[in-house]
């Protein structure tokens, strides 16, 4: 047991002490970090961005004062500034022209021609962009919006029927979400944040156990194949047996992913307390959290290490870790789906696979949909009877392949490894 | 006392036998030589006294533990393969394998120091390993093996590639071992060094022993083999002697191999009444030799 605990030792300061790991330590909280910010920052920004060209030749008989008005307003408002001419008279053909060769040039951002009867009847506005330039998009619904509500002034006017009639008549009716918990009965109003909690909160759940699970992988894989590649191997044999390493091994890497998501964990929930939100994350979900983690790092792990044993390089393993790898993305990329509809057959089917099992059922787990203890039991001992049946298979490869040098080994010369003595 | 014996061992990888019915033993105080040419399955021998491949036949007794396992921490053993943590700093290698091979805590850093400083390395403590010269590297894998002071040694090719500095140094090393009592088996292709280390000589070939035996016992087999002499007179007629199989003369000086069974007593009788014997002497076989036609005989009739 000492040797256990002196292996791991090492294995947790050697993967520590990489720059590797200190990069992808900070790199997630960074880029969480500065995706949150961003995001939150989008309005701020797009005021101080550089004022939006654009040129509108107007068609329709005194529609442009209710034009000017409405940009008017918009540019007085939050969001970003408009500059903005309208021409109403002069030669159309030769001004349209000039002003679409100046949106090819990149000096006009829009240029908007309205059709003589876009009031009355069924005319177009036709808008002219520049190719290729995805951000002017975001101007466009906006441009559409202020003229939509020039033509509905206008065309109030008309009808002499006033603005504000319609809009009290067409006012929309306020509406308020209440979420009702089943087991403490209690009513809760949400707002816009707790529904995006909502869904952050078994996201963040699940990113999380994906990154210590994953994260680990490189480590794994570099150590067993930097000792055997540089022949360590056979000196170490000669103090521990190969399940006292790879024990120490499992136990040191363990210890790296606990304290890395111990640490992402605490600032995420720091961070959201700083943001204000709130966060209302019940201790079963950590003890399930936890549990499922433990068991699905000794797994992969074990896998990981059988893996390495009977490569001599990196690039040796990738081919082999690929179908483990894209088993441990599905939940990557089916989250949506798996929130949407915790209790469906997919989001069932993936908790019983045991290398999907963590991910998925943490999803499950966070998205507060009652789940029936009995699935969630039945989970769980899947996913516990697959590690020490991987660990005794990884065991027996890691004993005979980390001495294998040349070829790498077939999966059927594997499978016998596993019945020898 | 017998530290280390194995009773009829074999070991064999789907159809070729490393190793069959292996018997050895080798006594504290003592420096066997495990030698033969490459593919004789000696370190295919030595992996399975570490417990690292398992023998198919056989019985493994290490320093009086049936299981080599449990003798783990007595033992010592530098591998033919051998490497180190390329980044690691030179004492926290060695406490590092101190602390696997069961050196106690307290001890670990004491130990560590005085290693270093038998190596002449105590300036390079907080190198890391890859900044090393090769034969620096060796001799601290040397001291890797040596650190938790071994009651056996095992060293695969422990002198290959060193300077003569470093080996004379690594050779009083091995051989305070001796003296302290340490049992020592030692692989090795160079005859001479064999020759100057052990005391008793294991040769083995295709996984068989072919020959075993104290380092006299083995060269006194073939004491009778070869005569030189320098002699007075016409010596033409050592041609003809039916136990005389080969005869070379350089000057006065004749060299003579002697048939198997043929006694160099006879050949001196025969010598006496013909010519003047000025000197007779009779020719031990260098270890170089024996290897040589002990293993090239046993080729010769395998095929």
């Amino acid at each position: 047991m000492r040797k256990v605990l002196k292996i791991a030792c090492r294995e947790f300061l050697d993967t520590v002490q990489t720059k590797m790991f200190l990069l992808s330590f900070l790199m997630v909280p960074l880029i969480a970090g500065i995706i949150w910010y961003t995001s939150k920052n989008q309005g701020q920004a797009r005021k101080n961005a550089t004022a939006q060209k654009i040129a509108i030749t107007n068609l329709v008989e005194g529609l442009s004062p209710d034009i000017q008005s409405v940009f008017q307003k918009h540019n007085s408002g939050k969001a970003g500034r408009i500059e903005l001419t309208v021409t109403d008279s002069g030669d159309f053909q030769a001004i349209s022209e000039q002003e679409k060769d100046l949106v090819r040039k990149g000096k006009l951002d829009l240029y908007v021609v309205l059709d003589k009867d876009i009031a009355s009847e069924r005319g177009k506005m036709l808008i002219y962009t520049r190719q290729g330039r995805s951000a002017d998009m975001a101007i466009v619904p906006t441009v559409q919006n202020l003229i939509n509500q020039a033509v509905f002034n206008l065309r109030c006017r008309q009808n002499n029927v006033p603005p504000e009639l319609v809009q009290a008549i067409r006012r929309w009716v306020p509406s308020e979400q209440i979420s009702l918990d089943e087991a403490s009965g209690k009513e809760r109003r949400d707002k816009g944040d707790m529904l995006a909690t909502r869904y952050m909160v078994p996201f963040f759940f699940m990113l999380l156990m994906f990154m210590g699970i994953f994260s680990q992988n490189q480590h794994i894989l570099t150590s067993v194949i930097e000792e055997k590649s540089s022949r360590i191997i056979e000196v170490l044999l000669s103090a521990v047996s190969p399940f006292q390493l790879l024990a120490g091994k499992i136990v040191g890497m363990g210890g790296v992913g606990l304290m890395v998501m111990g640490i992402w964990a605490a600032t995420a929930v720091a961070a959201a307390r700083w943001q204000g939100l709130v966060l209302d994350i019940p201790p079963r979900m950590i003890v399930y959290f936890v549990l499922y983690y433990v068991l699905g790092f000794l797994l992969i792990t074990s896998i990981l290490a059988a893996i390495g044993s009977v490569c001599n390089t990196l690039k040796d393993a990738q081919s082999l870790i690929m179908p483990i790898m894209l088993l441990l993305i599905l939940p990557m990329v089916s989250w949506p789906n798996i929130l949407q509809d915790p209790n469906g057959a997919w989001s069932r089917v993936l908790s019983f696979v045991p290398l999907t099992a963590p991910m998925v059922m943490i999803l499950r787990l966070a998205s507060g949909q009652s789940i029936a203890v009995v699935e969630i039991l039945a989970s769980l001992a899947i996913l516990g009877a697959s590690v020490p049946a991987a660990i005794w298979a990884g065991g027996r490869i890691f004993r005979t392949g980390i001495l294998l040098y040349g070829k790498r080994p077939s999966l059927i010369e594997m499978v016998h490894w596993l019945r020898s003595r | 006392m017998t530290a280390l014996m194995l009773d009829g061992v074999s070991k064999s990888f789907g159809a070729t036998a490393a190793v069959s019915n292996l018997n050895l033993s080798v006594q504290r105080g003592c420096i066997c030589g495990l030698l033969g040419p490459n593919g004789a399955g000696k370190t295919t021998t030595i992996r399975m006294i570490m417990d690292i491949i398992v023998p198919d036949h056989g019985r493994i007794d290490v320093l009086g533990c049936a299981s080599p396992a449990a003798a783990k921490d007595r033992l010592g053993y530098l591998p033919e393969e051998r490497g180190l943590y390329r980044k690691m700093k030179v004492l926290q290698t060695l406490k590092y394998f101190a602390a696997i091979k069961g050196v106690p805590d307290r001890q670990l850093d004491g130990r560590a120091r005085q290693w270093l400083e038998l190596m002449g390395a105590s300036s390079w403590a907080n190198r890391r390993i890859e900044e090393l010269s090769k034969g620096m590297q060796q001799k601290i894998q040397f001291a890797v093996a040596c650190i938790n002071e071994p009651e056996l040694l095992i060293l695969d090719e422990p002198l290959a590639a060193l300077d003569p500095i470093n080996l004379d140094s690594l050779k009083s090393i091995i051989l305070s071992f001796r003296s302290r009592g340490t049992a020592i088996l030692l692989s090795t292709h160079m005859m001479h060094e064999a020759e100057e280390l052990c005391d008793h000589i294991v040769l083995v070939n295709k996984g068989r022993s072919v020959l075993q035996g104290t380092l006299s016992e083995v060269r006194g087999r073939r004491q009778a083999d070869t005569v030189v002499a320098e002699l007075e007179g016409d010596s033409a007629f050592l041609d003809a002697l039916p136990f005389v199989a080969a005869v070379r003369r350089d000057g006065q000086a004749v060299e003579m191999s002697l048939r198997d069974g043929a006694d160099s007593q006879q050949l001196l009788a025969a010598m006496v009444p013909r010519v003047r014997v000025i000197s007779f002497r009779l020719k031990m076989p260098t270890l170089h030799e024996i290897f040589v036609r002990t293993v090239g005989g046993s080729d010769a009739q395998g095929s």
